[in-house]
């Protein structure tokens, strides 16, 4: 939807007339916020579960529907052929004018774009030498995506869009697309969809995701009957549809059907994305990710188009919408981050920022450390050994380290690998022959120290510090704050101009205490923004990014954060409220805003759809947007039939009815013209590693833009691989927490699930002569992995195409540290990624299964 | 306001336990309980079993499917979950459902352990509670034996006295809610003066039964289902909405009050002393000269 | 302290029946399938401290009875009742400490006398255990006198031999035969469907057991000190005979009354067996010895012990074996039934059935 987040809150969640959970274990994994499940539950919502095994989610749930992992893009693609073609759909005008006044169902696409049915699973633009699309054709009619370089434009095809290239990079010229408000035109975006899904067919959803077709139509059903002017339905997932290849294209899924079912922006509605830990929604936000700045600014990168600030600004902001106003986000991040050496001569430091070769992600990286390219490393916060995929290639890559500093709370595997890891006790590693120089420091934990959490739900909520960190226990803002100074110390004399970031960074919190602790309120200060000064005296905080300006008077270190700070720290905040909006209950990002793009919860006309659903809607009376308590995401005072201004830059530019400001139009994307790399709109490819074929593609059976690494140590299996025919996925468990740092050293934790296990069918285990707590070792070619095996009836055969498909799960929380052990799950799993944002495929692959203990080499085969 | 001289308890709402185990840590930490450390059991997702000397809070884990459930019996074609509570989505067979309880000490008005224990060690608090004095036990575990839910037992491998639940008395005392019930995400565990629990327990009951659910309460003397009956402990301060019959759940149907057999088994025994005792006396007095 | 407050009376308001309930209150009657990791009761804490305890209490009881019934009702034989002091004050002794060291904290013996619970099985036998304690004391301090060991003319041996003596036997007797039987009754006390299933009859057994293991033991030694007459003997024997033959009779009756209990039908043909060997060897076998002696068998004519006059005393060495043996099995019976009734409830808290059955007996069949 364009943003990093939910676009609406948990507690929003009591409101919906049926929740669709798939692709995540709701129950297990997010306790807290499924409550609002079991409140929706108790006012009579239906509640779905759609997930390859019956988890504690199911269990709550009113239906559970039982699918083969790695076809939700059938699932939900079948999904929106249901509905589109429903009667419900068509009789209901409500439909038609949610979706054609705020998606671009009616804009014309290019009159060359040829869809995968006719290329047999490509779409058109393929460039086969460079294994990548040139996505020219997937523009709108008389469009084309454009570059800046050196101030002049050129068309963004001629660019080789490697992983270098940000998605929103460039823009588009041919001003507003055309439009068939009737969205009868064959190559209006409504009709292409249409076309698109056709083939998704209850029958062919019971083919590819082994459901049977009855059970299909109930889902879709429900979702029909409670979407509507007077009910709407949400849609909650989280690593169960990410970790694919196939993974951004499945959100993609769900956020089309959500805009054909008008439930997006509206109460009970939406798509909640549940976030991991307690704050990686936090940390995209102000990013530890190597392609992002604060606030989702791109890195530049090293090609040309990011050469010049002017050319930046261009390029990442072009296309109206709240973007267009990057330069003044850029400028005050420069001016925050270099101060007074940040001048409109230098560009603001713009040349001093860092940029961009390649694809640095975690599985580059560790691919790259894995062949020696890399010296040292500092893991704070991360434990790959267990929890990265192929963990014993990126053990093995961490063996090859001349370095390697681990800030965390407890002596973890990947602080041990050179010690205990299963690769040391086979005699495959041998510790004396390992250089690598471990530092294990220990870090404070949340109770031992100061800072904020945001949650899932973009809301920012500070903690206080309960007790003083033991020994020499120091805080993340500590270790940071003292080693930038260090190293300012150490680069102060030097000439070197790629020493000049580190001499130009202003470093100028104020400490406390024995330890200089860095005082965090300064921190949270900064990413608020303040006017520019020399010192804090003279700074003033600011209250919306509105204020930010581009000619160095304001500093912000995260332009969406802005107003976090403004008067008072609001993430401090604790006013209960109606336990609803609550919204003096700390500070959601962007100004506070609970729920996104809620002008959609009004009618074109800025009427509320319903009493019972409303939230948002014009008042005449005082020529603004008003609601029941929520901030409108929308300029307050543009008119519901404002025209808009076409010749205009961003929201001024947007109608009065185009509630997705940081879209170029203000709609949202039923087919995407740019931003994904591997096609305009989703289609079912089979996962990387899949025991059947593809029924709908013969050719192209998985996604073509497939990340893969044919590096030594990663083997792949082939499809329908006879040696591998079990589908394997991996999730949590409530009792533990990802790769056990926190939980496996914890003996009350540890004595619920004390040991690795492997779920499977009864049907199975009896097949392969496994016994219920009897070992069990699972295979695939990059290694194996010892577990008890659960036997539970929770997991059973599922028919696919005719065939009986055996899935198989393993939780991958166990290590060989802590009080909780086992086998390693991600031992098991290929390094692989989808194109868009390089994230592994950790929830399917194939493997064996053989009972028995592993062999004490630990070798694949 | 948690008030002196006024009943509390728990009524816990088995149909909306996710089986997070939150209550399970929750208690173990305010009590600061040790671990017991078992290996996989294989019983579901239930290693800890039962409650315990140390273990004073347990969820537990009920998987039923179909075919096991049902016995001889296809599986349904249609399979959903037993939770269908919402009556706006077709309610079919419960043939396939994963259930949890938290179980916990029952504070049952008449406490078997209580009437039990020699020492005097067990006594009703001021907020009807029962509670085992550590500063008094003797560790002679007659509690142990007498009550009909196997709470309560002896700590044998650490100080050799009985623990349990304590209703978190020391919080209480503060006008804090227990631990646990804190801790639980879904409310499952409401804490709350007993006739106040009463009343809404019986809403939902009436709720869920409306919907087609059968839900009954256990652990009242008002009887709601006709094969279960606590009357004879006078009903428990901590009862339970259940689905399937209380075995299912490990509890008893009809616990019962072990105290009243001591008075049946005196008179027994005295008649039978006394006999004993004449043909003794006959048998001595027959060599008399 | 606030005074608990009155307990809340559960009562409900009715909840009406709906069709539906009916139908799925028919779902609920089938059987459930996942068995739940742990019995639903616990098993009793007792190690084997405790059965042995029964027993040496048992014993002491029964030698009580020896001593008040020879005093009172016999000839007055200073030996018997002097060896039946001996034994009912020392295994007394022995059972208390073992009572004690089966405590989780021996050192807090003395809080089972902060409180009388009228209720509790445990607290009234810690009474009854306690008065019962200064009873034999009192008999062994009045034995000491008479045997010269608290001076020579000590006037309190002439009161033990005289009305004080009686009086102190059988103003402790009832004391005695309490703490012979409330062991009993302490286990029907319980949650075990086992033993609270032989209220009626766990309460008189260990009694009868009591007085059995007593006598024996009376007998036993006696017989090794070279006291025991044939008239005592037929005396003890007598009694011996009777408290047996309850012993049987009960222990069949109690059976009886466990018979439909899935441990009961489950049991190991080990534990039959050993039950099996208790009664046959521990218990009817001396019945039948017992039953000889008390009729005089083995002891001669009438007319040849009046012959042999003063020699009556020695007897023939295969009757006096045969003495012991009857003696030891009655006493070994004794104590293996104290162990085979604790085993059983221990198995019987073990398995759910029990606890199922025990509380809805109509429908137990098929759960489990
Ligand atoms: N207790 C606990 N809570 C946690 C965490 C934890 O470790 N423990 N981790 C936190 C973190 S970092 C994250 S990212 C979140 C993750 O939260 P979730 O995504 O909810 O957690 P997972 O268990 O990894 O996966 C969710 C479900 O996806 C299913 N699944 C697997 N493959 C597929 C598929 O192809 N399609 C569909 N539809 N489902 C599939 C799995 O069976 C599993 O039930 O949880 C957070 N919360
Ligand atoms: N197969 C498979 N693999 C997966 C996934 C999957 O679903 N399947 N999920 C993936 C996902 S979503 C995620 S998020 C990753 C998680 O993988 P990681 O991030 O590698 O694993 P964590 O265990 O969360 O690592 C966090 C570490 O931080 C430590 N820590 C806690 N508090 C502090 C603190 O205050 N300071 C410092 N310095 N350290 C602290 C903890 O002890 C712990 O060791 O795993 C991924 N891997
Ligand atoms: S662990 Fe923390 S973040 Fe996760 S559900 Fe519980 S409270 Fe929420
Ligand atoms: S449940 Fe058991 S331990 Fe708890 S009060 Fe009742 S008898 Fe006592
Ligand atoms: S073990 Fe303690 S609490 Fe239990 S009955 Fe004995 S003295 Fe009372
Ligand atoms: S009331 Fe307190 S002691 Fe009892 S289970 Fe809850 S947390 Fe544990
Ligand atoms: S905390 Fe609540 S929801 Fe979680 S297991 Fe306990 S009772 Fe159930
Ligand atoms: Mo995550």
């Amino acid at each position: 939807m364009g943003r990093g987040g939910a676009t609406t809150f948990q507690m929003d969640l009591a409101n919906a007339d049926c929740i669709l959970i798939m692709g995540s274990n709701f129950a297990e994994c997010h306790p807290v916020g499924f409550r609002f499940v079991m409140r929706a539950r108790e006012r009579g919502a239906a509640i779905i579960h759609v997930d390859p095994r019956f988890t504690r989610t199911s269990a709550a749930a009113t239906s559970y529907v039982q699918v083969r992992a790695g076809t939700d893009i059938a699932f939900l693609g079948g999904l929106i052929n249901y509905v589109v073609n429903s009667e419900r759909w068509r009789d209901d005008p409500f439909f038609r004018e949610y979706v054609s006044h705020y998606t671009n169902a009616a804009d014309l696409v290019h009159r060359d774009f040829q869809d995968v049915a006719e290329l047999g699973g490509l779409f058109s633009g393929w460039e086969p030498e460079e294994g990548c699309y040139d996505g020219e054709t997937w523009q709108y009619e008389g469009h084309c995506r454009v570059v800046q370089v050196d101030g002049k434009k050129q068309p963004i095809s001629g660019l080789k869009s490697g992983q270098a290239l940000g998605p929103r990079a460039g823009s588009t010229s041919g001003g507003p697309p055309k439009r068939d408000d009737s969205l009868e035109h064959p190559r209006c975006v409504f009709q292409v969809l249409k076309r698109h899904f056709a083939a998704y067919t209850p029958e062919m959803v019971e083919q590819v995701c082994g459901v049977p077709r009855e059970r299909f139509v109930k889902v879709a059903q429900s979702l029909l009957r409670n979407s509507g002017r007077e009910r709407t339905s949400a849609i909650a997932y989280a690593v169960g549809w990410t970790q694919h290849t196939t993974g951004p294209q499945i959100i993609a899924s769900a956020a089309i059907l959500q805009l054909l079912l008008g439930n997006i922006g509206r109460p009970g509605g939406g798509i909640q994305a549940l976030r991991g830990h307690a704050t990686i929604q936090g940390s995209t936000d102000i990013p530890t990710l190597y392609d992002l700045l604060p606030g989702y600014l791109h890195m530049p990168s090293s090609m040309k188009i990011d050469d010049t600030l002017e050319d930046y600004v261009k390029n990442e902001g072009g296309d109206g919408g709240v973007w267009a106003n990057t330069r003044q986000y850029l400028v005050s991040l420069l001016k925050a981050y270099f101060g007074d050496a940040a001048t409109a001569e230098n560009e603001f430091g713009y040349q001093l920022l860092p940029r961009i070769t390649g694809d640095h992600s975690h599985l580059p990286m560790f691919v790259k450390m894995h062949e020696g390219q890399v010296d040292g490393l500092f893991l704070m916060g991360q434990n790959p050994a267990v929890g990265g995929q192929n963990a014993g290639y990126q053990r093995e890559a961490l063996a090859r380290l001349k370095w390697l500093v681990v800030r965390d709370i407890f002596p973890i595997e990947s602080a041990t690998f050179w010690a205990n890891s299963p690769e040391v006790r086979s005699g495959k590693l041998r510790p004396e022959e390992i250089a690598t120089e471990v530092f294990l420091l220990p870090g404070a934990t949340v109770a031992e120290k100061e800072g904020s959490f945001t949650n899932t739900q973009r809301l920012v909520q500070y903690h206080e510090k309960a007790v003083d960190p033991p020994g020499d226990a120091r805080s993340e803002a500590w270790f940071m704050y003292h080693l930038g100074e260090r190293l300012k110390r150490h680069y102060a004399g030097s000439t070197d101009p790629k020493d000049r970031p580190i001499q130009a960074l202003t470093w100028d919190y104020p400490t406390e205490g024995p330890h200089r602790e860095p005082v965090v309120d300064y921190i949270v200060r900064e990413i608020n923004g303040y006017t520019w000064a020399p010192t804090w005296d003279a700074r003033n905080q600011l209250v919306s990014y509105k204020q930010l300006e581009a000619d160095g008077s304001t500093a912000c270190g995260c332009w969406i954060y802005c107003g976090l700070h403004g008067g008072q720290n609001y993430a401090r905040r604790r006013e209960k409220g109606d336990g609803y909006l609550s919204t003096r209950w700390a500070w959601s990002w962007p100004s506070n805003i609970r729920m996104l793009y809620n002008r959609c919860s009004a009618d074109p006309a800025g009427r509320p759809w319903s009493e019972r659903k409303k939230y948002v809607w014009w008042d005449e009376a005082s020529g603004r947007w008003t609601g029941i308590g929520d901030r409108p995401d929308f300029p307050a005072d543009k008119r519901p039939d404002d025209p808009g201004d076409p010749a205009e830059r961003g929201l001024a530019r947007l109608a009065g009815d185009s509630p997705f400001i940081l879209k170029p139009w203000g709609k949202a994307w039923l087919f995407f013209p740019f931003g994904m790399k591997d096609g305009p709109m989703p289609t079912h490819y089979e996962p990387w590693e899949t025991p059947v074929h593809n029924l709908l593609y013969e050719k192209q059976e998985r996604n073509p833009m497939t990340q893969r690494w044919d590096v030594p140590g990663n083997p792949y299996h082939r499809i329908a691989d006879p040696d591998y025919p079990y589908v394997l996925t991996t999730y949590r468990l409530t009792e533990h927490h990802t790769a056990g740092g926190m939980t496996r050293f914890n003996s009350w934790l540890s004595e619920l699930q004390p040991e690795a296990f492997v779920e499977l069918s009864p049907e199975l285990a009896g097949e392969l002569g496994i016994e219920n707590t009897g070992w069990v070792t699972v295979t695939t070619a990059r290694g194996e992995a010892e577990a008890r095996a659960l036997v539970t009836r929770r997991l059973r055969p599922l028919t696919v195409a005719g065939e009986t498909v055996h899935q198989v799960g393993f939780p991958w929380h166990f290590g060989y540290e802590g009080l909780a052990r086992g086998g390693i799950a991600n031992d098991l799993i290929p390094l692989v990624a989808d194109p868009n944002v390089t994230i592994h495929e950790g929830k399917v692959l194939t493997c064996n299964l053989r009972p028995g203990r592993a062999r004490a080499d630990g070798s694949a085969r | 306001m948690i008030t002196p001289g006024r009943a509390y308890g728990f009524f816990t709402d088995t149909t909306v336990c996710i089986g997070c185990k939150a209550c399970e840590v929750a208690c173990k930490q305010w009590n600061q309980l040790p671990a017991d450390g078992r290996e996989l059991t294989g019983h579901s997702y239930d290693n800890t079993c039962e409650l315990s000397a140390t273990t004073w809070r347990h969820v537990a884990f009920i998987e039923q499917f179909d075919r096991d459930r049902f016995e001889g019996l296809e599986p349904p074609a249609m399979v959903e979950p037993w939770g269908n509570l919402t009556g706006s989505e077709e309610w079919s067979l419960p043939g396939q459902r994963w259930i949890f309880m938290s179980d916990v000490c029952k504070h049952c008005v008449s406490a078997p352990c209580l009437e039990a224990c020699p020492t005097g060690s067990i006594f009703r608090t001021e907020f009807d509670s029962v509670f085992i004095q550590q500063d008094v036990c003797n560790g002679c575990g007659y509690c142990v034996a007498a009550c009909p839910f196997g709470v309560v037992d002896v700590d044998k491998e650490g100080d050799g006295k009985a623990h349990k639940c304590t209703l978190c008395y020391d919080r209480l005392k503060d006008d804090m809610q227990p631990a646990c019930a804190k801790a639980c995400p879904t409310e499952s565990i409401r804490f709350g003066p007993v006739d106040e629990l009463l009343d809404r327990a019986t809403d939902r009951v009436r709720e869920l039964r409306q919907r087609g659910i059968p839900a009954y309460l256990y652990g009242t003397d008002g009887v709601m289902e006709e094969d279960c009956d606590t009357s004879q402990l006078d009903g428990l301060n901590c009862f339970f909405l259940l689905l399937d019959r209380p075995e299912v759940y490990n509890l008893p149907p009809v616990p019962a009050r072990p105290s009243v057999n001591t008075g049946r088994g005196l008179l027994a025994t005295t008649v039978a002393a006394l006999g004993l005792t004449a043909a003794a006396f006959l048998a001595f007095a027959s060599d008399r000269t | 302290m606030t005074q608990p407050p009155a307990p809340v009376r559960h009562q409900l308001r009715p909840v009406e029946t709906l069709p539906a309930e009916r139908e799925s209150r028919e779902l609920r009657r089938r059987p459930p399938q996942s068995t739940p990791p742990a019995p639903p009761i616990k098993p009793a804490t007792w190690e084997w401290y405790i059965p042995i305890y029964f027993w040496l209490g048992g014993i002491s009881a029964g030698a009580w009875l020896v001593a008040a019934a020879e005093d009172v009702a016999g000839e007055g034989d200073r030996a018997v009742i002097g060896t039946a002091r001996y034994i009912a004050v020392g295994s007394l002794l022995g059972g208390t400490g073992l009572l004690i060291a089966d405590l989780g904290r021996p050192d807090r013996f003395l809080n089972m006398l902060r409180i009388v619970r009228p209720r509790s099985a445990m607290s009234l036998g810690s009474w009854g255990l306690t008065a019962y304690g200064g009873v034999t004391a009192a008999g062994a301090l009045l034995q000491a006198a008479e045997d010269g060991l608290l001076g020579r003319r000590s006037s309190l041996a002439r009161m033990s031999r005289g009305w004080v003596g009686r009086g102190v036997h059988l103003g402790g007797l009832p004391l005695a035969l309490f703490v012979g039987g409330y062991t009993g009754v302490l286990l029907a006390s319980t949650s075990t469907p086992s033993w609270s299933r032989r209220t009626g009859t766990l309460g008189p057994l260990f009694l009868s057991s009591a007085v059995s293991s007593g006598v024996a033991a009376v007998a036993t030694a006696l017989e090794l000190r070279g006291r025991l007459g044939p008239r005592v003997q037929r005396r003890l024997a007598r009694a011996e005979a009777v408290a047996l033959s309850a012993e049987l009779l009960l222990a069949l009756r109690g059976r009886a009354h466990v018979a439909d209990l899935a441990s009961t039908r489950a049991e190991p043909l080990s534990d039959r067996a050993a039950r099996a060997l208790t009664l046959g060897a521990g218990v009817a076998l001396p019945l039948m010895l017992e039953g000889g002696f008390a009729r005089g068998w083995g002891n001669g004519t009438e007319r040849r012990r009046k012959r042999r006059g003063r020699l009556a005393l020695r007897q023939r060495p295969s009757r006096r074996k045969l003495g012991l043996v009857a003696s030891g099995l009655a006493l070994a019976g004794a104590l293996a039934l104290r162990f085979l009734t604790t085993r059983e409830g221990i198995r019987s808290a073990r398995t759910p059935a029990d606890t199922w059955r025990a509380t809805r007996p109509d429908e137990a069949e098929g759960i489990y």
